[in-house]
């Protein structure tokens, strides 16, 4: 290693632990003194380089960034619940607009005839003032009622048309065939075709003062004569 | 019920998950935090200055932290961090701080006796060197960084680092010797 290589380094490097270089510094006592000075110019510089930090900067340090997450949390909180929020809105909305959304009471009817009895018993004989008492507890009908009674009724129920409630009567002929009435407030949102034809039941739909008169059955002709009935009897 | 617990679940791991890495940036914070200061204070030569440039480099390690993979790589990343950050503080206002810090240094760490007077002067004379004979300086005595390391972290060859570490130590000698000499005339 020649003079101005190991000068290079010992500025460069003083604590270099380079074999070479430090075999040099031994082998030369003019060397290993300049080596010296330099470490030692080396420590002060060390000492002057090491200025203390503010005494509570460690705990600042830490305290700064847990106050930034806990505003993170707090934004990504307030995140969540506005999304909750926005979800729920969405939800209710869509939850009326089914509730309002148009709705086909003919399908309705058959479904419901579908859950009752094939066939009432035939004993029951419902009296209209009966009929009439229940009836006025819908109140979307208005006050529509019967005047006089429309011939025999097996059976007569609350039933629900997508919220609507409404009346399910069973009227039975003199021959013993069976139709199913149901009485029904008019709403906009409801939409009924006069007549149908589905599952092997007939049926068909008419307004009788501003209500919705749906018939359900098995024969034409009974549905003709049930028609007649509510025509004459209910107002 | 099987979401709900599942859910359950992942948010503690996920709890956990923070709850380690907090651990883990309270050690970096305690074992590096002097070094980092300092080396803020010699770049850019104010007490306050520092401890800002400390404060918004260790908030930029939390947010990155999960990208040091290496804890024994954390000083040299923290100090490109710190760097980077004290190059956008220039970028935010052109403010010449080197004229601060040459009253500043005498005033913040003056001791008042004899022995620490040669040591304020040593302090001034770093002061007074450029910033690209400083800085691998620093990385030595401060970061304790060997040639190539310096050279990676500054983006230089190591030829380069090494020559500038003979500049910086050739000038401050020097500066040191003529105040001395000057020092022994006046004696």
């Amino acid at each position: 290693m020649d003079e101005l290589e190991f000068r290079r380094k010992a500025y460069a490097e003083p604590h270099s632990q380079d074999e070479a270089f430090l075999e040099a510094a031994n082998a030369d006592s003019a060397k290993h003194d300049f080596l010296s000075d330099l470490k030692s110019l080396d420590n002060k510089i060390a000492d002057a380089l090491h200025v203390s930090p503010p005494e509570d900067l460690t705990e600042r340090l830490i305290l700064r960034q847990q106050l930034k997450q806990h505003q993170k949390v707090k934004r990504t909180t307030s995140f969540v619940v506005s999304m909750a929020a926005s979800v729920a809105f969405v939800a209710g909305v869509t939850f009326t607009m089914l509730r309002t959304g148009e709705i086909d009471l003919t399908s309705y009817a058959i479904a419901h005839q579908h859950h009752g009895p094939e066939h009432f018993s035939a004993s029951k004989d419902i009296s209209f003032a009966k009929i009439n008492h229940e009836l006025n507890g819908i109140k979307g009908l208005k006050g529509g009622h019967f005047t006089k009674q429309p011939g025999q009724v097996v059976f007569a129920k609350y039933c629900d048309f997508q919220g609507i409630k409404g009346m399910h009567l069973v009227m039975q002929n003199k021959t013993g065939g069976q139709v199913t009435v149901f009485i029904i407030p008019n709403e906009d949102r409801m939409i009924a075709k006069s007549n149908f034809e589905k599952d092997g039941f007939e049926g068909m739909t008419f307004d009788q003062n501003g209500n919705y008169m749906i018939l359900v059955g098995k024969d034409q002709q009974d549905l003709n004569y049930v028609k007649k009935e509510i025509k004459d009897t209910f107002i | 019920m099987l979401k709900h617990f599942r859910n359950k679940k992942a948010d503690s791991t996920v709890s956990i998950d923070m709850i380690t890495k907090q651990r883990r940036y309270e050690s970096l914070v305690r074992a590096l935090n002097t070094d980092i200061y300092r080396y803020a204070y010699w770049l850019c030569g104010d007490k306050h200055v520092a401890e800002d440039v400390t404060q918004e480099t260790f908030l930029r390690a939390w947010k990155a932290l999960d990208s040091l993979k290496d804890d024994k790589a954390a000083k040299a990343w923290l100090i490109t961090i710190l760097r980077r950050e004290n190059a956008r503080r220039f970028e935010r206002k052109q403010f010449d701080y080197s004229d601060i810090e040459q009253d500043h240094l005498e005033d913040v760490f003056s001791g008042s006796n004899e022995q620490h007077a040669e040591q304020h002067l040593l302090r001034r004379q770093i002061g007074n060197l450029e910033m690209e004979y400083r800085e691998p300086l620093l990385l030595q005595v401060i970061g304790g960084f060997t040639g190539d390391e310096i050279a990676s972290i500054l983006d230089l060859n190591r030829n380069t680092v090494m020559t500038r570490l003979f500049r910086a130590r050739n000038q401050l000698k020097e500066a040191m010797e003529k105040t001395e000499t000057r020092g022994l005339s006046h004696g």
